[in-house]
């Protein structure tokens, strides 16, 4: 078999990711103000929502995640390390601060006032304080979570990211907060990276690097959680030693955005290079988005019980009020 | 504090939840067919399948700047 045969069932799912993300550059062409990313997430779940998916269709959209990733890659080129190095221990200290206050948050208030018991409070905070639905997933993989607790934990963390998406690009607009302060309030206070880089981007360039950033140094504790987690739980594998365990649960992309950051930093690339990687991280990140936009079911988010979504909200509440205070202190 | 009454997550459980972040581990970024399928694949095609999604970007964003240095 050919790698042309092999990549033809993902034909349809690229061409409609594709189609959604010229769409959506082309409205944010023809309608000032209007940021093509944000455009890209509302064609995506309009058609997601309406139409739906083709079967046909079903591999080539997963691909958006790759693209995602690819994105945020590339992104690395447009990077300034001085800047990030200045701002490093700052953000990375309140990284920390807000991953373990978050957590710790959740768990109290699931277990103490919502009265949750299990791992559904340890799938909310995670999914909540670390990396949204990966998180929920993975610490659901390591504490052998049931299908139903897992549903309900990535339908909660989904709703937030929806809600969220919209309303953190308004409240930046509305509280004056330069690109900077705004991106890294988003890192540390939103749940998936999707939601994070668009509501970043929505906001500004600027903003939508320093939130992506931020938020990958948050995903980056998320073999950490998990490690504490399993052994919170002692259900700890004898055969999984711990380091095995946390390379596993390693964003490996993040790698990449370090090598490109010190390649395009090193000043190897000409202006024309790093323009052009520019224009290939949008276009990626336009197409991810479109395929965000495509995996939001309205329908699957109205069965979330009101307990899990109570606890997420205090978190969310809670937290971005005390990050926007601490950004807007330090930065 | 663990629970019980838990068992163990299928494949099928894990499939309920739709995992859009940016930072899954392991799951790679073109993985829906089946293993009939796969082994009917080219051996690169094998090769980049068996990869981790994280390692996939890396690779492809690495590309990318690899060719806009020679291109520009």
């Amino acid at each position: 078999m050919s790698i042309a045969t092999d990549a033809r069932p993902y034909v349809a799912g690229v061409g409609l990711l594709t189609a959604g993300a010229l769409v959506a550059w082309l409205m944010g062409r023809a309608v000032p103000g209007l940021q093509p990313l944000v455009v890209a997430v509302v064609v995506g779940a309009a058609v997601g929502n309406t139409v739906g998916v083709p079967t046909t269709a079903e591999p080539g959209v997963g691909v958006h995640k790759l693209a995602l990733e690819t994105g945020i890659v590339l992104l690395g080129a447009a990077v300034a390390v001085d800047e990030l190095v200045a701002a490093g221990p700052t953000v990375l200290g309140l990284v920390v601060c807000t991953v373990g206050f978050g957590l710790a948050l959740s768990e109290a208030v699931a277990r103490l006032w919502f009265r949750l018991d299990g791992v559904a409070p340890s799938l909310l905070a995670a999914g909540a304080s670390v990396c949204g639905v990966s998180a929920v997933v993975a610490i659901g993989r390591v504490l052998d979570a049931r299908g139903a607790t897992l549903t309900v934990a990535a339908a909660t963390v989904l709703l937030f990211d929806a809600i969220t998406l919209v309303a953190f690009p308004i409240a930046g607009e509305w509280l004056g907060l330069s690109g900077r302060t705004f991106g890294v309030w988003a890192g540390l206070s939103m749940f998936s990276t999707g939601p994070v880089a668009a509501a970043g981007f929505a906001h500004s360039p600027e903003a939508g690097q320093w939130a992506t950033v931020t938020k990958l140094a948050r995903n980056a504790l998320l073999g950490g959680v998990a490690i504490g987690y399993s052994t919170l739980y002692a259900a700890r594998s004898a055969t999984d030693p711990e380091a095995r365990r946390l390379w596993a649960e390693f964003p490996k992309f993040l790698i990449g955005f370090l090598l490109v950051a010190a390649v395009a930093n090193a000043g190897i690339l000409s202006p024309a290079a790093l323009a052009a990687i520019g224009t290939a991280a949008d276009g990626l990140f336009l197409v991810a988005f479109v395929g965000l936009g495509l995996s939001i079911r309205l329908r699957e988010l109205e069965t979330v019980g009101l307990a899990p979504v109570g606890v997420v909200l205090i978190h969310l509440l809670v937290v971005s009020g005390l990050t926007l205070a601490a950004v807007r202190l330090l930065l | 504090m663990a629970d019980g009454t838990r068992r163990d997550a299928t494949d099928e459980d894990r499939a309920d939840v739709q995992n859009d972040c940016a930072d899954a581990r392991g799951e790679s970024g073109t993985d829906r067919d089946s293993g009939g399928e796969l082994s009917a694949s080219s051996p690169v095609t094998r090769r980049w399948r068996a990869l981790d999604r994280g390692w996939q970007a890396l690779a492809l964003g690495l590309a990318v700047v690899a060719g806009s240095a020679v291109v520009f």
